[in-house]
């Protein structure tokens, strides 16, 4: 091993007079010929390293690193939080960090694939060195080499939203609904999700508008008070599925009392939506579960590499849009009542956290 | 022509950027396998940091097609938007063969720079706000006409293009396209006239005008070579990514600029070096690659690459200050001057 | 009156006063206390955002970095006020020294090595984000002082309080332009700079002041926002780009350098605010924003041009910029 690095670096060393170009490629090909690791079917504790990988740097993501310091102090070995360096997600960057970490020696990944299928190559080569992937929080399309997918129904979570909604409306009204950009496919499920909470109702709630395109600091705000300037007096629900809508809404609704015939449900716990929700601003708000999610994705990969099990094919799975092998790591709505106890937490739901992991023995079969 | 020497001293500019940057790589590269271990030139990373450079190579190009007439273009990404539009939409709904969709892309991409060209020259607007407004426009018309729909790309022959190995595992295929635009380049700037017109409309407009260069003619071209780069980082992209969107090309600004920039293109224009877009898009991929390996918590990733951006600005300043110290004394005035009552 | 048709924003204004009446009698929402307060509001932050721009492009530079700077300063003064404690006046002026600092740092570099502001701003503007990012791990600070809260969302009526910083803002920079010697050096080297070299103006001095200027204007544009999401992210600033160029350019803003027309920023800052907020009133896909703000670039600037040539002759303007700010020697 370490005579081929020399080789290598003496090769790369005499090709710095060739052309450049020409140069490198040689020096990549010589590579390439370094043997990949090949997982065993079980490793010891010392030999397993796990990341989670986020799509970028987002708030979302912030408690998969407490997760990963939590399972690495459980489990008794390396889990890490690794953030791809692209707040616009590009799955290109996504690949290149995850590469990096195979070259540094991590073996197992619970990864939030920035593209349904862009990553799928990637996930390929990992499979070929036997590497275990599980999709977090957002799922590859099938055929997929990722084991399961466990995350948020976005849009069971969004169609319920709208229930509660409807159902607080007296099961009448108008709705404006607040989402994120189009080209997100999560954006899409969401819709659908809201579009079919609404026409549970036969036509009794209207969804009068949908604002999308605006989950960012600088479109959020105006767009929600011009919403509400144009519909605020004929809206009675209004709906966001996305952080800053969310953040922005509850700001402006928490400012504005002539809005309060509006009940508003947000999404996730940040600071400024808990503190509307205390102060009875707004009616609710949808929990995730990202710390369950970072801690179950590493127990599970831990068992993996450690116990070589493998995932059951029978195992408890829910069919998605695009995969087979999901499982939900759960939606909860926090109203008014549960707002003190979910505020200035990181997001969990520790019962479905539990729940899940107690049913290891059915999602993986082990020898 | 009386610019020969200035010519000589601008080839021999563009190779010690090129002969710079291959030192560059090999010390930090030979970095980071010291510090983060072998896995950094293990054929695993290599590949996808490879597969990176490529398309950044080519986006590279397609900036500096632009600087070497002295001017810019900013919708890079929003001709990359209209582009993967178009090519998402052929493949997947008319279900278009690979060949169609591929040469209808490269026509659009010509196209849509075109446009941008000619009102650049109508209105006598800088490249900076035509391409900026343009951005805009391409990137929402885009969205709009796709309404950001998800297009799956099963083409058998692009995903092995993208996916697929060269010789070795470590080599994507894409990288063969990368040096086949870097070759045409070459020949088109140092074996024809029409390149040789480009440099010369970059270094001084108006001499280029007065020696009877057709300006106009030059700098549509150059819009519609960077139009077609675009269609062909486009389909590259596509080709890796799998499953594309019309919000793609929203990061392609960046590495534009930083692959034509660190590979010694001159911004004040009439200059090109293609081997220097190659190893700086090389450079810049494998750094993001290697400072993760080295343990650079990864939220802190970003600073370098503008920091790197900044120093290859100010290296490449510092030389060419050097190599023409009578040409820019006449700036550096006393700072002593009085200011006017 | 005649002076008032010939600038380049006065077709656009008019439009935009036509357009607004005509909405306002079809749809009675777009008249209400709120919408107008929404529109204020929206574009007394643009109009920020665009002085931050204006004034190197008055020295016939510019600046990328309005949106980075802005997104450090927002992280800088939510980390100080909420993390660590300190005043909410000290985090203030904190946040806005690192914005004047930033711009002195863009200012520096690009005097004295001679350099064009888009490449040295790409590259410092890429830098300050990646710090925003770096400190703040993309957790956004939301412990916001009421104080901005209640600038960015209080309001009179229809008056949004962000117009008082705003307008207060656009008077000093004309001001200054037009009577402060620097302001006054500032546009002679932006319109005609072998001639300010000539006459002995200190153009290392003046570039300095400018970028400085507009390191200091995007830190106050930091600032209104903070209260406005009532969050301090890294991620404020993203989206600032465009919006940065269209503001000063669709506000008669020549790209050659020499003129700083502050009132001419706060209009299109209005225009654009109006379109913004008339696209979602209207419930048109708010996707076209993106496309409008563009068109509206290439409008403004041809209906200007013909405004001008219908208001005055003017030898001598017309010139394209050279894309990367010099023509070469």
């Amino acid at each position: 091993m370490k005579r081929s690095i020399q080789s290598r670096r003496g090769r790369l060393a005499t090709r710095l007079f060739a052309t450049a170009v020409l140069g490198l490629g040689v020096a990549a090909m010589a590579a390439g010929m370094v043997a990949p690791a090949v997982a065993a079917t079980t490793l010891p504790k010392s030999k397993i390293k796990i990341a989670l990988v986020p799509g970028g740097p987002n708030v979302y993501f912030a408690p998969w690193a407490e997760a990963a310091k939590a399972a690495s102090k459980v489990l008794g070995v390396t889990v890490s939080y690794v953030v791809p360096p692209t707040p616009t997600f590009q799955p290109s960057v996504e690949m290149s960090t995850v590469d990096s970490l195979v070259a540094k020696g991590y073996n197992a990944f619970a990864i939030f694939p920035d593209g349904e299928a862009s990553i799928v190559p990637l996930y390929n080569r990992l499979k070929a060195r036997g590497i275990p992937i599980i999709d977090l929080a957002g799922c590859t399309s099938d055929p997929t080499p990722a084991v399961l997918c466990f995350g948020t129904n976005v849009e069971a979570s969004a169609k319920y939203q709208t229930e509660v909604l409807t159902r607080a409306m007296g099961g009448k009204g108008k709705i404006g609904f607040l989402t994120g950009l189009l080209t997100d496919a999560n954006t899409v499920l969401r819709e659908q999700g809201v579009k079919a909470g609404v026409a549970e109702t036969n036509g009794a709630v209207e969804l009068a508008q949908i604002v999308s395109n605006i989950d960012s600091p600088s479109a959020a705000p105006p767009a929600v008070e011009s919403l509400l300037a144009s519909k605020g007096s004929e809206l009675t629900g209004m709906l966001a599925t996305d952080y800053y809508p969310s953040v922005a809404a509850a700001s402006i609704l928490s400012k504005n009392a002539q809005f309060r015939h509006i009940l508003f449900i947000g999404q996730d716990n940040d600071p400024t939506v808990m503190s509307a929700l205390l102060s009875h601003a707004i009616y609710g708000t949808m929990l995730q579960n990202p710390y369950g999610q970072g801690i179950v994705a590493a127990h599970l990969l831990y068992k993996m590499l450690k116990d070589g099990c493998t995932v059951n094919p029978n195992a408890p799975f829910t069919k998605m849009g695009n995969t087979s092998r999901f499982i939900n790591s759960g939606y909860l709505f926090v109203s008014q009542d549960l707002a003190k106890q979910y505020s200035g937490t990181m997001a969990s739901i520790p019962a479905v956290t539990d729940k899940v992991l107690g049913e290891t023995d059915k999602i993986l079969s082990c020898p | 022509m009386g610019v020969s020497p200035a010519r000589l001293r601008e080839v021999l500019g563009s190779q010690t950027s090129a002969l710079g940057l291959v030192l560059l790589i090999a010390l930090t590269w030979t970095g980071f396998t010291s510090i983060g271990g072998s896995g950094f030139l293990g054929s695993f990373n290599l590949y996808s940091i490879v597969q990176l450079a490529a398309r950044d190579a080519v986006l590279g190009m397609a900036q500096a097609m632009l600087i070497v007439v002295a001017r810019m273009n900013l919708a890079v990404g929003g001709i990359g938007a209209v582009c993967t539009s178009l090519l998402g939409y052929l493949l997947v709904v008319a279900g278009a063969p690979l060949w169609v969709a591929v040469v209808l892309v490269g026509v659009v991409g010509v196209l849509a720079a075109l446009l941008m060209g000619f009102t650049e020259l109508t209105t006598g607007l800088s490249s900076f706000i035509v391409t900026l407004a343009f951005l805009s426009v391409y990137g929402g018309a885009a969205v709009l006409a796709t309404g950001g729909r998800q297009f799956q790309i099963t083409s058998p022959e692009l995903q092995a293009l993208g996916n697929g190995t060269l010789f070795s595992p470590a080599i994507c295929p894409l990288v063969a396209v990368a040096v086949a635009c870097g070759v045409l380049c070459w020949l088109l700037y140092f074996r024809n006239s029409l390149g040789w017109k480009m440099l010369a409309v970059g270094a001084n407009e108006r001499a280029a005008r007065a020696s009877g260069v057709h300006v106009g003619g030059v700098v549509l071209a150059a819009y519609a070579l960077s139009g077609l780069l675009c269609g062909v980082a486009t389909i590259m992209n596509a080709s890796y990514e799998l499953n594309v969107n019309a919000g793609f090309g929203a990061d392609w600004l960046l590495p534009s600029f930083i692959a034509a920039v660190l590979g010694g293109v001159a911004l004040t224009g009439g200059d090109i070096s293609v081997a220097g877009i190659l190893l700086a898009a090389l450079f810049y991929d494998s750094l993001q690659s290697g400072l993760t390996i080295i343990n650079v918590p990864s939220y802190w990733i970003e600073l370098p690459q503008g920091l790197v951006l900044l120093a290859a600005v100010l290296i490449d300043q510092a030389r060419r200050r050097r190599a023409r110290p009578l040409e820019r004394s006449r700036d550096t005035e006393p700072g002593t001057a009085a200011v006017p009552s | 009156m005649r002076r008032l048709f010939g600038t380049q924003w006065a077709p656009l204004l008019a439009a935009t006063a036509v357009a607004g009446i005509v909405l306002g009698l079809a749809t009675k929402q777009f008249g209400t206390a709120f919408n107008i307060y929404t529109i204020l509001q929206t574009t007394a932050i643009y109009a920020a955002i665009g002085l931050s721009q204006m004034v190197v492009l008055a020295i016939a530079d510019m600046s990328l970095a309005v949106g980075g700077i802005a997104g450090l300063v927002t992280i800088a003064v939510g980390g100080l006020y909420g993390v660590q404690h300190w005043p909410i006046g000290a985090a203030i002026v904190a946040g806005l020294a690192l914005g004047l600092v930033c711009g002195l740092v863009n200012g520096l570099i690009i005097a004295e090595m001679d350099l064009s502001g888009f490449i040295v701003t790409l590259a410092t503007g890429t830098a300050f984000t990646g710090i925003a990012y770096g400190v703040t791990s993309a957790i956004p600070y939301s412990n916001i002082p009421p104080v901005l809260v209640s600038l960015g969302q209080g309001r009179a009526s229809f008056f949004s309080y962000l117009l008082v910083p705003a307008i207060a803002m656009s008077v000093a920079v004309g001001a200054g332009f037009r009577w402060l010697p620097i302001g006054r050096a500032i546009l002679a080297v932006g319109g005609n700079r072998e001639a300010a070299l000539l006459a002995g103006i200190p153009h290392k001095r003046a570039m300095l002041v400018a970028h400085a200027l507009s390191g200091l204007i995007a830190a106050i544009a930091a600032v209104m926002y903070i209260g406005v999401l009532e969050s301090a992210t890294p991620a404020t600033g993203s989206e600032w780009l465009i919006i940065s160029f269209a503001v000063p350019i669709i506000g008669g803003t020549a790209l050659v350098g020499g003129d700083a027309p502050a009132a001419g920023c706060f209009v299109a800052a209005l225009v654009l605010a109006a379109i913004n907020d008339v696209l979602i009133v209207l419930n048109v896909n708010t996707e076209a924003v993106q496309m409008a703000e563009g068109l509206l670039i290439f409008a403004a600037v041809i209906s200007g041009k013909l405004a001008q040539s219908v208001g005055r002759a003017s030898p001598g303007r017309g010139r394209p910029l050279s894309s990367a700010g010099s023509s070469g020697p």
